[in-house]
């Protein structure tokens, strides 16, 4: 418990780095898609629902998980015309 | 009933060849009748850890090419009489061989031995091809480094594209003191990430590297690395067997917390 007041609040340590690298490296691999076709397809999916809606785009989430492979999106979604708190809709 | 197993990696230097003489060994300790064969043609390796490699006449070219029969390349180990090697050529390298052929020999092989362990060359060529093509089973070895684990993904796919359907994993080189640390992946994190059965871990030992030296796995000190390989093959055989616990060195404080908790 000293030990994570000394060193776990401050910095992470390095075991949790490589795991986290790796979770993003194998991924994109075995989806045979590289971190830039993920921020690409990101930009296409915002411009597909903002034909339609206005979206939030600086609250968007996209993530991926792993086990079922899963890509989940969190488009927030903004009504103007009446100031009633967001929808947000998952794609 | 005979069952082909591959020990296998994707990376080098990670433990197949100390894995695969150490399982062969256990499993012959167990009174299995065992052949290790080293399929990594013009880099032998197998002999050496095994410290056979005064005894080669014949080789797995040989056998393949019809230079010899089965029985006459095979050398039996030094200790146990049901534990058996078929040694790689050195003088050919992995075109030499096709995946067919590889079956056929395993096939013959099934007929004397119960176990038969296939060490892989690292890579993911003509050699790997060759190994995995007579296998039932495989075994991929890695060490908790970014890596290694890279690498084991890459052949668990390559793996399950060949219809090996039994595919386990073992973590080499663990050293608890770091993982406690949080400087090195646990196993937990390794399994989750690789999302494969664990088939055993063994933990860094300087044992490992004396019996490599002297040509000699499993020299009965039961270090902590040879407790973790007779482990495995207890599981191999079917078994169950916990896993490895690691005492590391608590400080004076720890001790006295847990034992005012407790």
């Amino acid at each position: 418990m000293l030990f994570m007041a000394k060193n776990g609040l401050t910095k992470r340590r390095s075991g949790s780095v490589a795991r986290n690298r790796l979770k993003t490296v194998l991924l994109s691999e075995r989806l045979d898609c590289s971190t830039d076709t993920m921020l690409m397809m990101k930009n296409d999916l915002i411009r597909a629902v903002d034909k339609y809606f206005s979206v939030d785009s600086s609250r968007i989430q996209i993530q991926f998980q792993q086990d079922p492979p899963m890509m989940l999106a969190r488009i927030p979604i903004l009504q103007e015309k009446d100031n009633r708190k967001d929808h947000v809709k998952t794609v | 009933m005979s069952e082909v197993i591959v020990v296998t990696s994707g990376k080098g230097g990670v433990g197949k060849t100390t894995t695969a003489a150490n399982i062969g060994t256990g499993l012959a300790m167990l009174g299995h009748k065992v052949a290790v064969v080293d399929t990594d043609i013009g880099l032998r390796n197998l002999d050496v850890v095994m410290g056979l490699e005064n005894r080669i006449v014949y080789n797995l070219v040989d056998v393949i090419y019809g230079n010899c029969r089965l029985k006459q390349a095979l050398i039996r180990d030094k200790r146990y009489s049901n534990l058996y090697l078929l040694p790689s050529a050195q003088t050919k390298d992995k075109t030499a061989v096709t995946p067919e052929q590889m079956i056929k020999l395993t096939e013959e092989m099934s007929n004397y031995f119960d176990y038969i362990i296939l060490d892989c060359p690292a890579g993911i060529e003509q050699g790997f091809k060759n190994a995995i093509a007579g296998a039932d089973r495989a075994i991929v070895v890695t060490t908790p480094e970014v890596s290694a684990i890279r690498d084991a993904d890459r052949i668990i796919g390559l793996l399950e594209a060949n219809d090996i359907s039994q595919i386990e994993l073992i973590i080499n080189r663990i050293r608890p003191d770091m993982i406690q640390k949080g400087d090195m992946m646990s196993v937990d994190d390794v399994i989750e990430i690789l999302a494969i059965n664990l088939l055993g871990i063994i933990p860094d030992d300087q044992q490992i590297v004396i019996a490599t030296n002297q040509g000699v796995p499993l020299s009965g000190k039961n270090s902590p690395a040879e407790q973790g390989y007779i482990n495995i093959c207890r599981r191999i055989t079917g078994e169950e067997v916990p896993f490895l616990t690691f005492d590391i060195k608590k400080g004076i404080f720890r001790k006295m917390t847990e034992l005012f908790r407790n």
